[in-house]
């Protein structure tokens, strides 16, 4: 089961999901580390993008798993982890 | 009973409006005491990581509150009826809806967000407080920040006011629900000297315009001492 999105989409998701006003696609690259020295993301944003990606791609992130840090590391991790366990769209938008 | 009226010792004032006040003593402009704005609120001062989590109401507050601040630590007392009942209303919503809360609306809206906010972005660890008192917020904030300054009248009190109007299904009918703020730094020597009138609920005026309606000079339950 995976769902496929495209790293614009993903950096679009990011943007709208964490109110990134002053921020384009276009300013985050595909690697970039997204938290801390990179984007500059802190942990209020992980929480809230992990909850975000649930609803929206009914991903099943399991809190316990060892890797779950380097699945949110940059926007091209986050596509393949909802290429991997994503489930969809609850709500519209593709 | 009657009291002397409380007197407040002002170094200088700020208030932001979201719409531009009908009152024409409230019209936008700066006279070196008070700078009084409308429109777009100014806080680019604010880093770009903080400033996204900002709210319409922390916006006013931080635009005014910057405008009078002195530089280093300051003491703070903000005051708000409502606080961040847009954020309060939507978690409601969400656990009504058995759905998941959002952290960041979380965390942003308990009543000293903004003290909170304001302390991070300057550095500043100087004590504050929050205040919520009903219709008369203002009034009550401002008599937390003259006993602060009172107690300690060797450097001023920052003083912070801010209110939005209530989301829906709350909505407020009355006009007292527009959203601005002011801000009062509290200090002497002082540039003008405010007498406060008790809490009156039936002045159809919110508290806060007539403090600004006697700034500017025009007749008010408040007045220039």
């Amino acid at each position: 089961m995976g769902m496929v999105i495209t790293p614009l989409e993903m950096k679009q998701f990011i943007i709208a999901t964490l109110g990134l006003e002053d921020l384009t696609p276009e300013a985050i690259g595909d690697d970039e580390p997204l938290f801390a020295e990179g984007l500059g993301l802190d942990s209020i944003d992980a929480l809230e993008l992990g909850i975000a990606l649930r609803k929206r791609f009914q991903v099943q992130a399991a809190e316990q798993d060892p890797d779950l840090k380097e699945h949110f590391r940059t926007v091209r991790s986050l596509v393949a982890f909802v290429a991997r366990n994503g489930q969809g769209p609850l709500e519209a938008g593709t | 009973m009657t009291y002397a009226p409380l007197v407040l010792p002002l170094l200088r004032a700020a208030a932001w409006f979201g719409e531009e006040p009908a009152d024409p003593l409230l019209a936008p402009g700066a006279d070196g005491f008070l700078d009084l704005a409308c429109g777009e609120p100014d806080v680019a001062f604010v880093d770009r990581q903080l400033r996204r989590r900002l709210s319409p109401l922390a916006r006013a507050c931080f635009h005014c509150a910057h405008r009078v601040a002195p530089a280093g630590d300051v003491r703070m007392v903000f005051a708000s009826r409502h606080g961040e009942a847009d954020r309060t209303v939507a978690i409601l919503r969400d656990l009504a809806l058995e759905a998941e809360v959002s952290p960041t609306l979380f965390s942003m809206s308990v009543h000293n967000s903004v003290p909170g906010l304001w302390s991070i972005i300057n550095g500043d660890r100087a004590p504050f407080s929050a205040v919520a008192a009903g219709a008369g917020s203002f009034g009550w904030g401002l008599v937390e920040a003259l006993a602060a300054f009172t107690a300690d009248p060797s450097a001023p009190v920052l003083y912070v006011y801010g209110d939005d109007r209530l989301p829906d299904p709350w909505a407020d009918p009355a006009p007292r629900g527009l959203l601005h703020a002011v801000a009062l730094l509290v200090g002497t020597p002082a540039a003008r000297r405010l007498a406060m009138p008790g809490e009156d609920p039936a002045d159809p005026l919110p508290q806060s315009l007539g403090c600004l309606r006697a700034l500017r000079g025009g007749p008010s339950s408040w007045q220039l001492a």
